[in-house]
């Protein structure tokens, strides 16, 4: 639990991104240790959601690498990435809208193992059951994280703070190592994003998790983070502790905007 | 029972499973039932029907399969059920009727092919399994590139395959005959043949519904960014369903050639192509059993309604005869059905007792409001461990 090089489980170095000429990503660095929460600010489009995108494979970078535990996972696809154990969730909620909040999490769980073509067609004795350990632990799943009452319901019925919730258990059901958070917060009142948060933390316990978390509301992101990188322009422009990015001049002028007290942002 | 035992879960899972195993059961025994009324009661002309609605149900099953799970929305299926017709005609007709004069194109190995002495039943299933098997690698072989793309783009470009399915058939005459077709092909398809196939298709179906594959489909048709979010390989599970519905069509379209005796190109083009695209909108997109109903519907009712054209009267009412006035009154159908029922008949529901609402998704949460457990996170508080530190 030091922070020995061998620690370090996301490694970006070099990472850009360019979308005919609009430089959305450029030259981001990162180096992250196990079990740390970074934050990344910044204003609207600075980069963070692409950042998120390249990391995770949606987006191929223009340079640069991504290693994960030192394996290079650049370019790959999605789904692989997610294999390997990089899971994420969307800052416009993505839920499969028309299946059971259960099924939601099946489909994620299924990842770490499934019953082949062939047992599911003749339906053998090992199809049921893998399809029963399946269920139980999806089951198990939506309990601990108190979801379990939902089961049966389709996923669009959840109320709107419940969906966020089933998106990062369904993120966390494909047993991710790394948690990638867009705005978790996002249309969340005072009370709710103060829930989240606190689930956020809990989770982060609970699965022993690396989590990189985008977002505006500076009441999440401030007493959640290790470390804080705020972006603009697709450039790191500032990065450090939350106290440390509280201060820094040049990030209330690009971020909060230069007339405003620095003692607004905190939490 | 024991009010003592300390309750693990509340038992939840499939409350009517055994309802649901009876209910199964006896549909496969009223099919079953038909099918013998139909093999030894009903005259040529209603046995033909019987055994077009099995046909035409198993290829709308397997449409629903790919467009109704996986939201790939696609109007190339008749091409299988052409490749299928045709593959399995060229295998089974006599080796007179192949000879070089008559289809010169063929292969020496395929012309001399005889199935005549086998039994026709067992020739009927050779021919239905390679069928099958050629549409599923040609559909292998289409999906790969054409999986890839979604929404109308994959609409218009599974029609393309369509169409060069069916120039090939009316231009490549020194092996389909072109536009005249190949024929004398061995009447074998009968009622219980057609009825098993179905049963077949439609239990790959909902095998294939009720698992991870199953899953993967329908969580990709519903989220396609989500679905690779979480490891979904897209195009293998699309792959997976287009392969599967090309075989089973495949099959279908050797059950239709040894129905019939005759096909010709025309029978597989955009006519077919719509009616079968309507029988499984009619269903409801994704549900196996609409598609089954859809198919009965759109195959019988055209001709129930054929006496009608005859003219005749409507109580007081006198009118001539109308030669079209069924299409006419099965398009009026479809409009009222699309605005009254737009989802289909069934929905995604599946025929049983779901459908009399008893164990359905909600649609909404009816529940009270809960607050987000904070028993989860007793150390809300303490700071973080930093692992850096």
């Amino acid at each position: 639990m030091t922070s020995a090089p061998d620690d370090i489980i996301l490694e970006a170095s070099g990472l850009s991104r360019s979308f005919r000429g609009l430089q959305a990503l450029a030259d981001y660095n990162l180096r992250l240790a196990t079990g740390e929460i970074l934050g990344v600010i910044g204003p609207n489009g600075a980069g963070k959601t692409t950042l998120f995108n390249v990391i995770t494979g949606f987006l191929p970078p223009t340079s640069g690498t991504i290693r994960l535990r030192g394996q290079e996972i650049t370019g790959k696809e999605p789904n692989s990435v997610a294999a390997l154990g990089i899971a994420r969730t969307f800052q416009n909620i993505r839920l499969f809208s028309r299946m059971t909040v259960l099924d939601n999490v099946k489909t994620a769980q299924q990842l770490r193992g499934k019953a082949g073509f062939w047992e599911t067609l003749f339906s053998t004795p090992s199809f049921l059951a893998k399809e029963r350990a399946l269920d139980e632990a999806a089951y198990a799943h939506l309990q601990s994280l108190g979801l379990e009452q939902f089961s049966d319901v389709y996923a669009s019925a959840l109320p709107y703070g419940f969906q966020r919730k089933l998106e990062i258990a369904r993120a966390l059901a494909t047993e991710p190592s790394v948690l990638l958070l867009d705005e978790p917060a996002a249309g969340m009142n005072a009370q709710e994003t103060a829930e989240i948060t606190g689930f956020i933390r809990a989770i982060h316990q609970r699965f022993g998790l690396t989590i990189i978390v985008v977002e505006h509301d500076m009441t999440l992101i401030m007493p959640l983070s290790h470390r804080i990188q705020v972006l603009n322009y697709g450039r790191v422009i500032a990065e450090g502790t939350p106290d440390e990015v509280r201060g820094n001049p040049e990030v209330i002028e690009a971020y909060l905007g230069a007339d405003e007290p620095a003692d607004a942002v905190g939490a | 029972m024991a009010a003592a035992a300390p309750v693990q879960r509340p038992v939840r899972r499939q409350p009517f499973a055994r309802q649901q195993a009876m209910l199964a059961l006896a549909v496969l025994l009223i099919g079953a039932l038909l099918t013998w009324f139909a093999h030894a009661n009903l005259n040529g002309y209603r046995q033909q029907l019987f055994i077009l609605c099995a046909i035409y149900a198993i290829v709308a099953v397997s449409l629903a399969l790919t467009s109704g799970f996986t939201g790939v929305f696609s109007l190339g299926q008749i091409g299988f059920l052409a490749i299928g017709a045709y593959v399995s005609a060229l295998l089974t007709m006599p080796p007179l009727v192949k000879q070089p004069i008559m289809l010169p194109g063929l292969p020496e190995w395929l012309a001399t092919f005889d199935t005549t002495g086998w039994p026709p039943q067992a020739a009927l299933l050779f021919a239905c399994l390679v069928g099958g098997a050629v549409a599923a690698i040609i559909g292998l072989l289409v999906g790969a590139p054409l999986m890839r793309l979604s929404g109308n783009y994959v609409a218009v470009a599974t029609m393309g395959f369509l169409i060069i399915v069916h120039s090939v058939l009316n231009n490549w005459g020194a092996v389909t005959r072109g536009a005249r077709g190949l024929s004398q092909i061995p009447t074998s398809t009968n009622p219980w043949v057609a009825y098993i196939w179905l049963v077949i298709a439609v239990y790959v179906a909902l095998r294939l519904r009720n698992s991870p594959y199953g899953r993967s489909m329908i969580a990709s048709r519903e989220n396609l960014i989500a679905s690779r979010g979480i490891g979904v390989n897209v195009l293998r599970t699309r792959l997976l369903a287009f392969v599967v519905s090309a075989f089973l069509t495949g099959v279908a379209g050797a059950l239709l050639a040894h129905q019939i005796g005759a096909i010709a190109p025309t029978t597989f083009y955009f006519g077919t192509t719509f009616t079968v695209v309507i029988m499984v909108v009619l269903g409801g997109m994704g549900s196996i059993s609409g598609a089954v109903v859809g198919a009965v519907i759109m195959t019988l009712t055209p001709e129930l309604l054929r006496p009608i054209e005859a003219g005749g009267a409507i109580g007081p009412i006198q009118y001539s005869g109308l030669y079209g006035l069924s299409n006419i009154i099965l398009a009026v159908g479809f409009i009222l059905i699309m605005i009254f029922r737009p989802q289909g008949l069934f929905g995604e529901r599946e025929l049983g007792l779901a459908l009399f609402g008893r164990r359905t998704p909600q649609q909404e949460w009816a529940g009270e409001s809960i607050a987000i457990t904070p028993e989860l996170a007793p150390e809300i508080d303490e700071p973080i461990p930093d692992p850096r530190a």
